[in-house]
């Protein structure tokens, strides 16, 4: 699914040179759910911005779904975001200004989708968040969990295959971020891909398999992952035989 | 507070604070040359005619009834409005000063003087009521006698014998002597000179853009050469619109004759110089609505400005900035961004006056407007960036520790 | 898409209410006061004969006082010839085609009714090849023709406004109308003609105010001893008083044309001129060297000066402040689409490509435009009217036609074009990265 191998992302100034990150190898197959740890400042999440192609690596081989995307044209890129990538925010970044159903339908409206198909995919995503019956409210009447929710309806409304979440319970207490983390389990085990970036360690155990970004390099938590993934990976293709 | 790192600042965000300073460059290019025209130009309609402006009234009629008697009709008008009530005096002449529309000649101090050395000067015919209509000092000599005044018909121009010129053409006729009793040549086909019999203090002539706006004559006669009568009457203070309806009543009652216009002196100079009230008026509206849009962009960006850096402003705090250097930075910030623009502007504004003058002849700005200009943006600068100002100095320090 | 964009760039403009009504309301300001000068000044220096201001010709000749400054151009000598002149080059055989000589002047009309007042008609007199000359429309009857001329008959054509006044809009040939006591017989009625400016007749002042409502043989004009009202200028006074000496002194005050239809036909008529003059040189007259002008109508406006400085200068200074106010809306959209960074960046992420994103802000920035030149046109109808009060005569003058209108809108586009291309240019290109991070 994600191949990325020997990338590098320097930041340039007049001043100075900032490596985010040296030599980055990591593999993620179909259908896993990866949790990503870092310290701030170890390049979590320009590895996040560059997996889902918002930056560009200054080196090395990006492969998504056997496609080299490293150096993309804008355009192209766009492209790919929408029909292959949804994001999830700490901070939901939902548009203040447009109200639930017209949040859900901003990547939408870049694939080009005509108005039927849209509003069923819209109504769908929402039901499933279980928000269907506000979908005219702004996002302000809601409650953060709520937010996020929407902000899951709107990044899963594509049918994305793979799913980049940056601290999606960071702002939200514990019970709502046991709901969203539960959301995310569900939709992973339905067969989409997700990475999330973390700092919370419990949560991070949820996932299949962690990572733990390191002055912008990738050590695999290899004993960790080794006992999960042979428990987790027969439980996910049951859920999956389920759809 | 130091300039240098506000400099910085500015300068590494350079293309917001490039947008104000030239803004406020255009702005004093535009406001100091156009006060400089407004100045010029409201100086020019305030010109005093000579005439009691407040009091006077003026009025064309035109005969046409083939059986009327003009002379006897021009006699009869002027004993019946000199005995109306409120008038002081009232004349008959054959232009009216400030009107726009007069008779034009030229006097020489020599018989056979070349045509392009003789003195120019706006010409009325009156009578001895005149001075006193037109409201005019005697400076030196006398008055019309009443045997002086001729009549000038169709078929007849009686030679002026006696004249009263101002004081501005007696000075360009006679530059080293006293002009009374002086002897002038009105052209070389006139066969006798005409004589000075007084001078008075001032009068302009018909158009007010002349070069010779204040050399003007009187001379001894009425005019019933033409069909239009035009009629100058001085009333008391205060009665002037009463002498004005019953003026237009007396006129309409002969059928013979209509009243071209009738009107107040103030109304006619009103219409004379509209262009130039035009022009100050307009260009009084595009200062004040200039100014209000500069300083409204100045406001629209710092407020934008200050929302940016809500969490700089609330860490400044945090770090022990009191709410005063908060303020003060943004003032500092204003005044810097507003002085590079007035120097681009005192540029422009020179190059502007220069295009203008060299095209349309407005004439060349005294350098004292720039100072002024500069002075008001700066104070205009300062008061638009007063409210954001306030508001940034508002920001809680908590705001730095808040992620949100 | 486009109807998405616009959805977005409506929400967004509501969303700052303030920091849009500003933007709307500077362009609209900037446009108005430009538009306001320019058709002022477009309506000015408009050719009021177009399809044939090549063909006619203002005709001077410089019979002024030796003792003036040497002539140089044609905007050094009198506009206007002596009857002599004009009463010669009409009865003359030129190479014209066509040629008229013309003053204006006013007499007292009676009409029939007791209800109407006796008033002043603005009066032309003139010859009957003026019509044909200036392609004048005809309503009703026909202009008069040569033997009316040498006849000297009192007959009239009207305006259609006066026609409309006097007669009720009937068809008034062969009714009579009273002028200054004396009948001139209707031959004929005018459609509405409006040359803008008046070239034929460029006195100052009344320039832009309508045509005359009278028309009537020169002789006719003269015979009642009609006088001139317009400038008239001598340089040496009549040789006595009356009417004879007047029409036989060196006074300039008739105007006069010829229709020229081609350089030969121009350059032939010049020599003519030329010859004239020479000839009257024998007998004493034209005392200054040789100087004779022909100018085409568009030439001659511009020698007389009919575009007034005031509004040249009126014109700059507008342009000048709607850079101002176009500088303005720069800053105040760039504040405002910086603001939009986390939004703009979000869509990003969501798949929108930098061509999305600048198309999206094109269209709120075009949205902006708009308003603004309709608000510009707005203040423009307010602004004419204004300047229709504040100058006299200026009738004409205050209209927006269609293509000024059509000129108002593209200008406020383009303007807001110019005012968004950078700030839609420097949002497109924010690296969505930054903002997605924690806002």
């Amino acid at each position: 699914m994600l191949k990325m191998k020997d990338i590098c992302k320097v930041y340039r100034t007049e001043l100075i040179e900032t490596h985010a990150l040296r030599n980055l190898n990591l593999t993620v197959e179909e259908g896993e759910f990866v949790a990503v740890t870092g310290p701030s400042g170890s390049g979590k999440t320009t590895f996040l911005n560059i997996a889902g192609l918002l930056e560009q690596p200054s080196s090395g081989v990006y492969e998504l779904d056997g496609e080299d995307v490293g150096s993309l044209s804008d355009r192209d890129a766009a492209h790919i975001r929408n029909q292959k990538v949804g994001f999830i925010f700490q901070s939901f970044n939902l548009i203040p200004d447009l109200n639930l159903f017209d949040n859900v339908d901003v990547p939408l409206r870049y694939r080009g989708w005509p108005a039927r198909q849209r509003k069923e995919a819209i109504e769908n995503m929402l039901e499933m968040v279980g928000l269907a019956a506000r979908k005219t409210y702004l996002p302000s009447q809601l409650s953060g969990g709520q937010q996020q929710r929407v902000a899951i309806a709107r990044a899963l409304a594509g049918k994305p295959r793979f799913l980049l979440a940056d601290e999606p319970t960071g702002n939200l207490d514990s019970l709502m971020a046991r709901q969203v983390m539960e959301m995310l389990e569900t939709v992973n085990g339905m067969g989409t891909t997700i990475i999330m970036v973390t700092h919370d360690a419990e949560l991070a155990r949820r996932a299949h398999r962690n990572i733990q970004v390191l002055d912008g390099q990738v050590s695999d938590l290899d004993s960790i992952y080794q006992a999960r993934v042979d428990r987790i990976a027969s439980g996910a293709r049951g859920e999956a035989g389920h759809v | 507070m130091e300039i240098r790192p506000i400099l910085n600042a500015l300068l590494r965000n350079k293309i917001g604070p490039l947008l104000i300073a030239l803004q406020i460059a255009l702005t004093l290019a535009i406001v100091t040359n156009s006060a400089f025209i407004i100045k010029e130009r409201s100086d020019y309609v305030a010109l005093p005619s000579g005439l009691d402006e407040a009091n006077t009234i003026i009025a064309v009629t035109t005969d046409f009834g083939i059986n009327l008697d003009s002379k006897q009709l021009l006699q009869d008008d002027l004993n019946h409005i000199n005995a109306m009530p409120g008038v002081v005096a009232a004349f008959v002449s054959h232009s009216i000063p400030v009107s726009g529309s007069g008779n034009g000649q030229s006097y020489a101090p020599e018989r056979d003087t070349p045509s392009n050395e003789t003195i120019s000067f706006g010409n009325f015919s009156g009578d001895e009521r005149a001075l006193e209509a037109l409201d005019l000092e005697l400076v030196a000599g006398r008055n019309f006698r009443p045997e002086e005044i001729s009549w000038r018909t169709l078929d007849e121009d009686p030679p002026r014998k006696a004249v009263l010129v101002s004081q501005a053409l007696a000075d360009a006729l006679f530059p080293d002597k006293n002009a009374v009793g002086q002897l002038v040549w009105e052209d070389r086909t006139t066969p006798e000179p005409s004589e000075i019999i007084g001078v008075y203090d001032h009068m302009q002539n018909a158009w007010p853009s002349s070069s010779f706006v204040n050399r003007t004559s009187i001379q001894p006669f009425r005019d019933i050469s033409s069909q239009d009568r035009h009629f100058i009457v001085r009333t008391h203070p205060g009665e002037r619109d009463q002498v004005l309806t019953a003026l237009e009543e007396y006129f309409s009652a002969e059928r013979g004759r209509m009243v071209a216009l009738i009107r107040t002196f103030e109304e006619q100079k009103q219409r004379t110089y509209s262009d130039d009230i035009a022009m100050v008026k307009l260009l009084t509206g595009v200062v004040i609505i200039l100014t209000v849009i500069t300083a409204l962009g100045i406001v629209g960006l710092a407020w934008f400005s200050v929302t940016q850096r809500r969490k700089q402003i609330g860490t400044r705090r945090a770090l022990g900035a009191t709410r005063l250097d908060i303020m003060r930075h943004f003032m500092l910030e204003n005044w810097l961004i507003t002085t590079i623009g007035l120097v681009l502007g005192v540029v422009g504004a020179l190059a502007l006056n220069w295009f203008m003058d060299t095209q349309y002849q407005t004439g060349r700005m005294p350098l004292f407007y720039l100072p002024i200009g500069v002075i008001m943006l700066w104070l205009l600068g300062q008061l638009a960036v007063l409210a954001p100002a306030r508001r940034a100095a508002g920001i809680p320090p908590a705001l730095a520790t808040r992620s949100v | 898409m486009f109807s998405y964009y616009l959805k977005l760039a409506l929400k967004s403009v509501r969303r700052t209410p303030i920091l849009s009504a500003l933007m709307v309301m500077a362009l609209g300001l900037g446009i108005g006061a430009f538009m306001t000068t320019f058709t002022v000044y477009y309506l000015m220096s408009g050719d009021p004969i177009p399809h044939k201001s090549d063909q006619l010709y203002a005709v001077q000749l410089d019979n002024w006082d030796p003792n003036s400054p040497p002539t140089q151009s044609a905007k050094d000598i009198q506009p206007q010839l002596t009857y002599v002149d004009a009463e010669y080059l009409m009865h003359a055989a030129t190479p014209a085609s066509n040629q008229a000589a013309m003053y204006r002047t006013g007499a007292i009309v009676e009409p029939e009714g007791d209800d109407q007042a006796p008033f002043d008609g603005n009066t032309r007199a003139t010859y009957h090849s003026f019509f044909a000359m200036f392609d004048v429309p005809f309503l009703y009857g026909k202009p008069w023709d040569m033997q009316a001329d040498d006849r000297r008959e009192r007959v009239v054509v009207l305006s259609r406004a006066m026609n409309q006044e006097l007669f009720g809009g009937e068809n008034s040939v062969g009714r009579s109308v009273k002028m200054n006591e004396t009948a001139f017989r209707v031959i004929g009625v005018m459609d509405d003609w409006r040359p803008t400016p008046r070239f034929y007749h460029v006195d100052s002042g009344g320039v832009f105010s309508d045509a005359e409502d009278f028309y009537i043989p020169l002789k006719a004009a003269t015979d009642l001893v009609l006088q001139p009202r317009g400038n008239v200028n001598c340089w040496l006074p009549p040789d006595g008083p009356g009417l004879e000496a007047f029409l036989r002194s060196e006074c300039v005050w008739l105007q006069f044309w010829a229709e020229l239809s081609d350089e030969h036909e121009a350059s032939e008529y010049k020599q003519f001129l030329d010859n004239y003059v020479r000839s009257q040189k024998d007998i004493g007259r034209f005392p200054r060297p040789l100087a004779t002008f022909i100018s085409p109508v568009m030439d001659w406006l511009d020698i007389q000066e009919v575009v007034s400085r005031d509004n040249r200068v009126l014109v700059r200074v507008a342009f000048l402040f709607l850079l101002v106010c176009v500088l303005n809306t720069v800053g105040l959209l760039l504040a405002k689409f910086l603001g939009k960074g986390p939004e703009i960046a979000l869509r990003r992420a969501m798949g929108a490509s930098k061509n999305d994103v600048f198309s999206q802000n094109l269209v709120e920035v075009c949205a902006i435009g708009i308003l603004g030149g309709v608000l510009g046109i707005g203040l423009a109808w307010l602004g004419l009217q204004l300047i229709e009060k504040l100058y006299r005569g200026y009738q004409h003058l205050v209209y927006l036609d269609g293509g000024m209108l059509l000129t108002a809108l593209a200008l406020a586009v383009t303007s807001s074009i110019l005012a968004g291309v950078y700030p839609v240019w420097r949002v497109a290109r924010l690296t969505p990265a930054g903002f997605l991070k924690t806002q």
